[in-house]
């Protein structure tokens, strides 16, 4: 079976995008006569090579983290280069892998109604849709200490390449923090107001000499 | 009502023509309005490298002219995104846009209706509304999810999605929506 992955983080390879790829990439080539190759979409600046191996696989994979609430503007820009592909006869199966910051999949689930809409346009088989969120700053923590997780990928990736299918139990799985209960939301409102929320930000921005300018409105006047 | 048009038309034609309508007439209504076809304007893809927030807070590291869109942005009081559905989105060009005007938020987290979104930077943040030029491939179903992605953003800055309508639909209906917002 070929893969194809575009890594549609506009970190490119330095991306939490990249990362969960990784993981599921492995699993992936795991099973014999698998082959895959990725493409980072911030670093491709010519359509028709990514049209022309979208054409050429059994199987994509588009992953992406959740930006303004929907795909990055240049994740849409690599859709609207598929369009002359909506309906080629032969279109290969197509999964999705959406992430983001925000801990909860609810951020995700409208994008996954548009990408179950796109896979159906182009007249792609869909497999699916992977949804994880708070992966923000993930690629800069350990991988060890994120082993179980990122090893959810790599079973992804494994069944996929097994079986041709995602699997329906491992997504609803990582997918599982729907919303906060409500027991919680008044803990992390306590959190909130008592800064603790915010700490990593803080950080950052005391790294960057910004700590005294962060609330700065450059464009009040 | 001040009133900014981002029209995300990668291409000249009838949708200019049509938000040149709505423009005008929303000035003859008392309004006042100002239109920005993004395509003319140098904006870069946003980089997700954070500067905005922990880095140049509330500023673009790279000074292109997404500026003056969250200039314009941040000082009205109703903000029509406005894009023709190209494989069921909006265009790519008003999506870059509209992630570029995430230095208008803070990087810092808040419990909102439940959900964990960002805080406001500024004091005021304006309505949205979009406006869509469906095409042969697009239906209703495509209008509803990019109602439904563009609600989701439009509280994530601070805000609501006011209207949504379509370039089938006269402009003076349109005049009448937003007069009655």
């Amino acid at each position: 079976m070929k893969l194809t992955i575009y890594n549609g983080s506009p970190r490119g390879e330095q991306g939490n995008s990249a990362l969960l790829i990784k993981y599921f990439n492995t699993g992936f080539t795991t099973a014999e006569n698998n082959s895959s190759r990725v493409y980072h979409l911030a670093r491709t600046y010519r359509s028709e090579p990514l049209v022309d191996s979208f054409l050429q696989s059994d199987v994509v994979l588009l992953a992406f983290p959740l930006y303004t609430d929907a795909m990055p503007g240049l994740v849409k820009a690599f859709i609207e280069s598929l369009e002359s592909c909506c309906g080629h006869p032969g279109n290969p199966a197509i999964a999705f892998l959406i992430q983001s910051g925000f801990p909860e999949s609810t951020h995700l689930r409208a994008l996954e109604a548009y990408l179950v809409k796109l896979a159906k346009r182009l007249g792609c088989p869909y497999l699916g849709t992977i949804i994880r969120g708070g992966m923000e700053g993930i690629r800069n923590q350990s991988e060890d200490k994120n082993r179980p997780l990122l090893e959810s990928f790599t079973r992804l990736g494994e069944h996929l390449g097994r079986n041709g299918q995602l699997d329906p139990q491992q997504i609803k799985e990582l997918s599982r923090l729907e919303r906060f209960p409500g027991w919680l939301v008044p803990m992390l409102k306590i959190a909130e107001k008592s800064g603790l929320i915010n700490l990593g930000w803080d950080q950052m921005l005391r790294q960057n000499g910004a700590y005294a300018r962060r609330f700065a409105r450059p464009y009040q006047d | 009502m001040r009133i900014c048009i981002l029209n995300g038309s990668p291409e000249a034609g009838d949708f200019d023509n049509y938000l040149d309508r709505l423009h005008s007439q929303l000035e003859s209504a008392g309004h006042i309005s100002d239109t920005y076809t993004l395509r003319d304007l140098s904006i870069r893809y946003c980089t997700g490298c954070f500067s905005c927030w922990v880095k140049t807070p509330g500023q673009c590291i790279f000074h292109d002219q997404s500026e003056l869109i969250c200039r314009a942005v941040i000082h009205s009081d109703l903000v029509c995104m406005a894009s023709p559905i190209t494989m069921g989105f909006v265009s790519a060009l008003l999506k870059k846009s509209t992630d570029k005007l995430i230095p208008l938020l803070h990087p810092y987290l808040s419990i909102v209706q439940g959900e964990m979104h960002h805080r406001a930077r500024y004091d005021h943040y304006p309505r949205w509304g979009l406006i869509l030029r469906p095409n042969a491939g697009s239906d209703i179903e495509d209008i509803a999810i990019i109602q439904r992605c563009y609600s989701r953003a439009a509280l994530n800055f601070k805000s609501d999605l006011a209207f949504t309508r379509l370039s089938t639909q006269p402009v003076e209906e349109v005049v009448y929506e937003i007069n009655h917002l």
